[in-house]
C-alpha cells in the first residue's frame, strides 16, 4: 500500500504531507505511529489505516476517546471506507488519504502582469520603480504650483500621495498573511503606485476633455467610469496578491466593491446638491494653449449657441 | 468716494442727535407733526409688526406718500401683510396700497377714512448747497423726531437722482419728509450710509407718481414693477450702448473704462511677496441697487478685467492659477430660490480679431461662459453673468467678466456682444 496523507488546515489548506508504504498506517500521537499528531485530543493509538485484498483502503478506529469524524465533524462508526481524497477530523486535526495516481490539475500559466510585478520586485529594480514613482509625483504636484516653492508645504504634499500607497499596500499584506500566508507587501507597493500613477493620468485626460468640450455631464460621467474602472483594476489584482479567489470571483469581488463605492458617491452628491444656488455651475478649467484641439465659435454663433440659457429653467 | 448705503430699516447705525438750530426745527416740527405718520407691516398670522417706517399726507383725499421699501412685503405678500398707520397723537388705521415706484423707491398709500387734516406741500423750486432742511420720521421706533442737516448737491456716482443730505437719518424714517425752511417737501428719506451721511429721493420724483398716479388703474403691482423694471434698464443701458466704449491699458490689452457716471471704476494690484506671477486688475460696477423685497434686489451693473502673467512659472503652472480667476464667478445681487431659477451656462472657445497697434488683426481666442437665471415673477427678466479667458499666450492672459442684473434677453445680448467685442490688443 502506498499512501500520501496530507494534513490541512480548517480552511482545507494543505500543511504538510507524507508519504507512506507498507501493509498499514498507524496514525496516532505516541512516537510509535507512522503518522505522529501532536496535538491533545489525538489518542496514542488513534486509528489505523489498511488495504483489503481487494486494493480497498479502511479507516479503523483503535477505541481512540475521541473517535473518527467526517470533514463535517459527524461520529463515523469504524471501520470507515477510504477513497483517495477522503478528509476525516481526528480529535482537533483533519486528515487527507489520497492514492499516488490521484488526479491533479493542469498548471496554470503564468500571466504577463505577474510576470511585470515578479520582475519589479527585485530590490534595485523596486527602488528604482519607486524613486521615479516618487518623482512624478511630484512633477503633478509641481505643474500646480504657483507661488515660491516651499518645502515644508511642498514635502508633504508630494509625499502624502506615496504615503497612502503604503498604506494601502500594508493592508493589503496583511491581509495576504491572513488568507494566503504570504504578505507580497512590495507587490502590493507596486500595484497601488501603478494605480496612483494612472488616477493622475486620468485626471489630467479629463481636464482636457473638460477644458475642450466645457462640459460638466462629461466631466462626471469620465470622473465617474475612469476612476470606477481603475478602482476595480486595483481591487482585482490586490485580491489575486492577497487571497485564493479565483479569477471569476476576484472580478465579482472587485465590482461589486468598486462600483458600489462609486455608486454611493454618486448618490451622495445627487442628495446633497442644493435645490438652488447663487453660484452658476460652469466649468472653468484651463490648460495652456498647446492642449486646445476644439475650434473657436464666432461671437454670433456663441450667442446663438448660448439661447438655451434663456429657456426656463426645469424646477 | 465711495460709499454703502444701507436701507434704512435694516443695519446698526448709532443714534445721532438732533443738531442744534432747536427753535427752527421746534417750528417745523410743532407745525407739519400732525401730517407725518408711522407705518407698519402688520403681519396677520401673528398680529403684530413686521417692520416700520415713516409716510407723509401730500393731497386733502387722504395721499401718504412712502418709501416702496417699507411696503414691500405687502406688495410681494398682500396675503400675509396689511399696512397701518399710527399718527403723533397715537390714533391709528388701515391704510391701501395705490401705486408704487420701484426704481425710484416710492409708494403712495392712502387712508381708510379720508379727508383728514393737513397735508404737505411739495417744493417747486431747487435747494441751494448748504441750506437747512428738516428730515422728519420715527427712527427705530423711538417716537417722532426732527433732525437738522444740510442740503449737499445730488450724488455723483448715482444712476437715480439722489439728493446727499448731512443728516442723520436712521433706521425706521424711511419715506419720512424732509422739509425746507419754509415747510415744504424736497426730498423723501430713503437711506443711509452712517456718519451724517443720508440719502433722499427728489421731490420732482414724487411729483411725477402723484400725476401718473391712475385711479381707475387695476393692474396688478407685480405687472407695473415689471413694466418700469423693462423701462429702466433700456434707458440705462441704452445709454452705454451708445457709441465707442472709453478703454484703458491693462497689460496688452485695451478694456472698458468708466462706460458713465454711474459705473466708477477701481484698480489695483496684487502684492503677495511668494507669487511668481503679477495681477492687475480694474472693477466698474454700479452702487444702485434696485430694492424689490427685503430678499431680492436687481438693478446692479458690474464688469471687471483681469491681467495675469508671469515669467517665471512654467506655463501648466501659470494656466493652473489662472483658471482660478476663470473660477467661482458670481451675481452681485441678494436673491433667493423663491424669486429666481438656478443659473445655465453655455460654455465655448470664441474667437475674435482685434489689434490696436499692428495693421493686420490677429485671432484671439477666448474661452468664453454665458449664463442666465431667469426671474420667477417677471417673465422675461434675467441675470446674466459673462466670463471670459484669453487662452493664446502661454504665459499672460486676461479675464473679463461682467454682471447684469434685471435685464431683458435682446438688451443683455446686446451688451454681451458688445462687450466680447470691444477688446483691443496691443
Amino acid at each position: 500500500m502506498e499512501v500520501i496523507v496530507e494534513l490541512v488546515s480548517r480552511s482545507h489548506k494543505p500543511i504538510e504531507r507524507q508519504r507512506i508504504s507498507g501493509e498499514r498506517c498507524t496514525i496516532g500521537r505516541a512516537f510509535d505511529n507512522d503518522i505522529i499528531l501532536t496535538e491533545a485530543h489525538v489518542s496514542p493509538h488513534h486509528a489505523v489505516l489498511e488495504e483489503d485484498e481487494l486494493g480497498q483502503w479502511w479507516l479503523i478506529d483503535c477505541d481512540s476517546k475521541n473517535g473518527l469524524k467526517n470533514r463535517r465533524h459527524r461520529s463515523l462508526s469504524s471501520p470507515v471506507k477510504v477513497s483517495s481524497g477522503d478528509e476525516f477530523v481526528l480529535g482537533k486535526l483533519r486528515l487527507k488519504f489520497y492514492s499516488p495516481n490521484h488526479p491533479v490539475a493542469d498548471a496554470l500559466g503564468l500571466e504577463f502582469s505577474e510576470n511585470t510585478i515578479y520582475t519589479l520586485s527585485q530590490p534595485l529594480r523596486f527602488a528604482l520603480f519607486l524613486f521615479f514613482s516618487i518623482l512624478l509625483f511630484a512633477g503633478y504636484e509641481y505643474i500646480q504650483t504657483f507661488n515660491e516653492l516651499d518645502l515644508r508645504e511642498f514635502l508633504p504634499r508630494v509625499l502624502a500621495t506615496p504615503l497612502a500607497g503604503l498604506l494601502w499596500a500594508a493592508i493589503w499584506a496583511v491581509a495576504g498573511r491572513l488568507f494566503r500566508h504570504e504578505p507580497r507587501f512590495i507587490a502590493q507597493c507596486i500595484v497601488s503606485f501603478c494605480y496612483l500613477l494612472l488616477m493622475q493620468l486620468a485626471e489630467i485626460l479629463i481636464q482636457t476633455v473638460v477644458f475642450n468640450t466645457g462640459s460638466l455631464w462629461l466631466s462626471n460621467v469620465l470622473l465617474y467610469f475612469l476612476y470606477g474602472g481603475l478602482l476595480v483594476v486595483l481591487l482585482s489584482f490586490n485580491l489575486r496578491l492577497a487571497t485564493h479567489q479565483v479569477r471569476l470571483g476576484r472580478m465579482i469581488t472587485a465590482n461589486v466593491l468598486a462600483w458600489g463605492l462609486i455608486a454611493t458617491l454618486w448618490l451622495f452628491t445627487v442628495f446633497s446638491q442644493p435645490e438652488f444656488s447663487n453660484q452658476p455651475e460652469y466649468s472653468g478649467m484651463l490648460q495652456p494653449p498647446v492642449m486646445r484641439w476644439r475650434r473657436s465659435v464666432s461671437v454670433d454663433e456663441f450667442q446663438q449657441a448660448a439661447d438655451f440659457i434663456f429657456e426656463p429653467a426645469v424646477d | 468716494m465711495k460709499w454703502i448705503s444701507s436701507i434704512l430699516f435694516g443695519g446698526l447705525s448709532l443714534l445721532a442727535a438732533a443738531g442744534s438750530g432747536a427753535q427752527s426745527a421746534q417750528g417745523i416740527y410743532s407745525q407739519y407733526q400732525d401730517r407725518i405718520y408711522q407705518i407698519r407691516l402688520i403681519e396677520l398670522a401673528s398680529g403684530s409688526k413686521a417692520s416700520i417706517g415713516s409716510g407723509f399726507q401730500v393731497s386733502p383725499e387722504g395721499l401718504i406718500a412712502t418709501n416702496y421699501h417699507v411696503i414691500a412685503d405687502a406688495v410681494y405678500e398682500p396675503d400675509k401683510y396689511r399696512i397701518e398707520f399710527i399718527d403723533t397723537r397715537g390714533r391709528s388705521g388701515q391704510l391701501s396700497l395705490l401705486e408704487i415706484d420701484v426704481i425710484h423707491d416710492l409708494a403712495l398709500v392712502k387712508h381708510s377714512e379720508p379727508a383728514r387734516d393737513g397735508f404737505l406741500q411739495l417744493a417747486g423750486q431747487l435747494v441751494q448747497q448748504g441750506e437747512e432742511l428738516y428730515s422728519i420720521g420715527n427712527p427705530r421706533d423711538l417716537g417722532m423726531t426732527v433732525v437738522k442737516g444740510t442740503y449737499n448737491g445730488m450724488l455723483e456716482h448715482s444712476f437715480y437722482d439722489r439728493i446727499l443730505f448731512s443728516g442723520s437719518i436712521n433706521p425706521g424714517m424711511s419715506g419720512g419728509p424732509t422739509l425746507n425752511e419754509a415747510g415744504k417737501v424736497v426730498g423723501i428719506n430713503v437711506a443711509t450710509a452712517g456718519n451724517q451721511l443720508s440719502f433722499l429721493v427728489p421731490v420732482k420724483q414724487l411729483q411725477h407718481l402723484l400725476d401718473a398716479h391712475d385711479v381707475t388703474r387695476v393692474s396688478p403691482f407685480k405687472e407695473r414693477i415689471l413694466e418700469q423694471l423693462l423701462q429702466n434698464q433700456s434707458e440705462q443701458l441704452g445709454d452705454l450702448l451708445q457709441g465707442e466704449w472709453p478703454l484703458l491699458s491693462i497689460g496688452d490689452a485695451k478694456v472698458a473704462a468708466e462706460l458713465a457716471k454711474f459705473t466708477p471704476c477701481w484698480g489695483g494690484s496684487s502684492d503677495d511677496d511668494k507669487a511668481l506671477y503679477s495681477v492687475y486688475y480694474t472693477r466698474c460696477f454700479s452702487e444702485d441697487k434696485l430694492y424689490l423685497t427685503s430678499s431680492f434686489s436687481t438693478g446692479v451693473i458690474n464688469y471687471e478685467f483681469y491681467w495675469l502673467e508671469s515669467e517665471e512659472l512654467d506655463s501648466w503652472q501659470f494656466y493652473t492659477r489662472y483658471q482660478n480667476s476663470l473660477m467661482g464667478a458670481m451675481p452681485v445681487n441678494n436673491t433667493s430660490k423663491k424669486h429666481v431659477g438656478n443659473f445655465r451656462c453655455h460654455n465655448d472657445f470664441v474667437v475674435n480679431s482685434a489689434s490696436v497697434d499692428s495693421a493686420e488683426p490677429t485671432p484671439r481666442h477666448w474661452k468664453s461662459v454665458l449664463c442666465a437665471r431667469q426671474y420667477k415673477d417677471y417673465p422675461g427678466i434675467y441675470d446674466l453673468l459673462y466670463i471670459a479667458a484669453s487662452v493664446n499666450d502661454s504665459h499672460k492672459g486676461l479675464v473679463s467678466h461682467f454682471v447684469l442684473s434685471g435685464v431683458s434677453k435682446p438688451l443683455g445680448l446686446e451688451f454681451a456682444k458688445k462687450f466680447m467685442e470691444h477688446i483691443q490688443w496691443k
